[in-house]
């Protein structure tokens, strides 16, 4: 009898509530500061265009990416400050606003819409959560998360998020419309320890409405909680 | 048979009242066929001009491209065209063939906040808008573009975009488009003239040499579509059938393949068989027989009409005439002769009227103005539209003229074939 108290005892032990869960995932995947050079490899059937970016972060709402390559893309820059998303244009030397319907678009034709970037990753905030299950998957011991967006303004009312038991980050996500339909799929992996947080370089990304559509996101040469230039999130910074 | 026809003369001239009404309604159902007529093969034509000047008499595509038409797919693209080009020119039967890409973008003259004006970028070779379209022709303001390189970075612009825009020659214009990968991407040109090319879908596109839109969408060395041009669009067939025993080799020589990775072919298409204009073609006829059909019925009951009342007026001399053995042919064909003879100096007046009317409203035309701006992009209407008289519609009219009146007059010809002689004999008329 013992034996079986004790056993029930420690499997609710083991069972973290879904507010753990989201506040240790929100601890790993969110920061104060983060600067980080980014390849992302767009795949569209044919044609795969691969590009090299710096990333300077700063909390959830200010970030600020700058191209190095393809030759045709460098010193593109974009600018999330708020609920606002600035790109400048070398080709032009303009600073344009993306607004409306272009924040749906993928972000240099990949399947990240600059609506994805301007979204932060703070479930606890945005979502509320019930765990649903426990399963492997991506090879990797899993709590099964069903996210429900308590308000309308995120970009997808309704996710299922699949989080790493040990690493507490999520492994993969379907991310749905509002109609109910699966929109994209995020694949996160190779995840890697900085202090104590532990943070996926790796991100696969299909936009399920587009046949043969994948981006992959490698994050390299990536630092938390470093010093940034307060200049880097002004529109300064853009035209600069 | 001499004496029928001088007695259908004679009663043509007999009572010159009703002999003239019936010639009016001819007169007026002639006029209206011709200037009818005009106005639909005019429209017709304007749309098919538009739509072969937009579009070329063939135009070659990859299929996957034609398979997503309506989605105008510029990821679905041709990615080297000279060597195609120069085949296609090589051709019998083909005069002209020019690459081009064509693609959505949002305009704004630079230093101002772009987002609010919506138009369209062509990008082609030079010669195509200067030999195809005439924009220098319909310069309102500025210059065409310069010689060679210097063209580089230089733009025409359709007058309806300008004026949203506010953008005038001389000025530098920001326009934001994609990627054929879906990035967004920017050009800046110089806008050296501003055209007024009639048409609606025309005036809210911008014209740029095809290396700038090569860039824009980049396709360094392709392009979307390529329109060739014949002598005349009744050579697209030819064309046709030249052209489709090559389209594996040429497909397979550029090495085409589909968003999905897949090998995909090239797709010909003849201006006609391209919706929406076989569409519009098939509305057009059926517009024109229906026109034709409502006239030709209005006049030749007013034909049945007049002659009605004549076959009543002469019963009793139609039984005089039956009696002294006169066959009941010679009576269908003496009536049918008298409203020939009527219709053919009624119809013939009506003709030429018609024709002097349609001749004048082919000078003038008509301004649609607004009206055609909210037509779909697809559809090049001009604004001004024509009708086009031929000496052929004159004919037509004037031929269902006599038609009209030959209906008109068949039952009271039979109706008067058919009295009995000796009752026809007892009335009074």
């Amino acid at each position: 009898m013992l034996t079986i108290v004790c056993f029930v005892l420690s499997v609710f032990a083991q069972t973290p509530s879904v507010e753990t869960i989201l506040d240790n995932v929100d601890r790993n995947m969110n920061f104060e500061t983060r600067t980080a050079q980014i390849q992302m490899t767009v795949t569209r059937g044919r044609r795969v265009k691969v590009y090299e970016m710096n990333s300077f972060a700063r909390g959830a709402n200010e970030a600020a990416i700058e191209f190095n390559a393809p030759a045709r893309d460098r010193g593109t820059k974009m600018l999330k400050r708020g609920g606002e998303l600035w790109m400048y244009m070398p080709s032009i030397e303009k600073v344009q606003k993306i607004s409306g319907h272009m924040l749906r678009q993928g972000m240099m034709g990949s399947d990240l819409s600059y609506e994805d970037l301007m979204e932060t990753t703070q479930f606890r905030a945005l979502y509320d959560a019930t765990i649903v299950g426990e399963e492997e998957q991506n090879g990797r011991a899993c709590w099964r998360l069903e996210l429900t967006a308590k308000s309308e303004d995120v970009a997808y009312p309704r996710r299922t998020t699949w989080v790493d038991k040990e690493h507490m980050v999520p492994v993969h996500e379907e991310l749905y419309a509002l109609s109910g339909m699966v929109v994209k799929s995020w694949d996160l992996s190779d995840v890697q320890t900085f202090g104590e947080r532990h943070f996926p370089t790796r991100m696969v990304i299909s936009d399920q409405l587009q046949t043969g559509s994948q981006t992959e996101v490698l994050f390299q040469e990536m630092s938390f909680s470093v010093a940034l230039e307060e200049e880097v999130f002004s529109q300064r910074w853009l035209d600069r | 048979m001499k004496t029928v026809f001088l007695l259908a003369v004679r009663n043509t001239l007999r009572n010159s009242r009703r002999s003239a009404l019936t010639a009016a309604t001819v007169f007026f159902g002639c006029a209206l066929l011709t200037i009818g007529l005009s106005w639909v093969v005019g429209i017709q034509g304007n749309f098919i001009a538009a739509s072969v000047r937009a579009n070329g008499h063939v135009r070659l595509v990859t299929q996957a491209h034609a398979d997503r038409e309506a989605l105008q797919p510029i990821y679905e693209n041709i990615s080297q065209t000279d060597s195609l080009v120069t085949e296609i020119e090589a051709m019998d039967d083909v005069q002209a063939a020019f690459p081009r890409i064509q693609m959505g973008v949002m305009a704004s003259v630079d230093g101002e906040e772009v987002g609010e004006v919506f138009g369209q970028i062509v990008g082609a070779p030079i010669t195509y808008f200067d030999t195809v379209l005439s924009l220098e022709e319909k310069l309102i303001d500025g210059r065409f573009f310069s010689e060679g390189q210097a063209a580089q970075n230089e733009g025409l612009i359709g007058r309806s975009l300008a004026r949203d825009m506010g953008v005038k020659a001389g000025e530098e214009a920001i326009f934001l488009g994609q990627t054929q990968d879906g990035s967004i991407s920017p050009i800046r040109v110089t806008v050296v003239g501003v055209v007024d090319t009639g048409t609606g879908l025309f005036d809210k596109q911008v014209f740029v040499p095809l290396s700038k839109a090569q860039w824009m969408a980049d396709i360094p060395e392709g392009a979307v579509e390529i329109l060739i041009y014949g002598s005349n669009r009744r050579s697209s067939t030819r064309i046709i059938s030249q052209l489709t025993p090559r389209l594996e080799a040429m497909a397979q020589r550029v090495n085409l393949i589909d968003i999905e990775g897949e090998s995909t072919g090239l797709s010909i298409s003849s201006w006609n068989t391209r919706e929406p204009f076989a569409s519009m073609l098939r509305i057009a006829r059926i517009i024109m027989t229906t026109v034709a059909i409502i006239i030709v019925f209005i006049t030749a009951l007013g034909v049945l009409n007049t002659m009605l009342m004549s076959v009543l007026e002469r019963t009793a001399e139609i039984g005089v005439l039956r009696s002294m053995g006169m066959k009941v042919g010679q009576v269908v064909f003496m009536f049918a002769l008298e409203a020939i003879f009527i219709a053919t100096i009624g119809g013939a007046m009506g003709v030429i009227v018609g024709s002097l009317g349609s001749i004048a409203m082919e000078a003038s035309g008509v301004d649609l103005g607004s009206a055609v701006s909210n037509l779909p992009d697809t559809v090049p209407a001009n604004r001004v539209l024509h009708p086009d008289w031929s000496p052929a519609l004159s004919l037509i009219a004037f031929a269902l003229g006599v038609v009209m009146a030959f209906i008109g007059s068949a039952s009271p010809a039979l109706r008067a074939a058919r009295i009995q002689p000796v009752i026809a004999m007892r009335t009074r008329r």
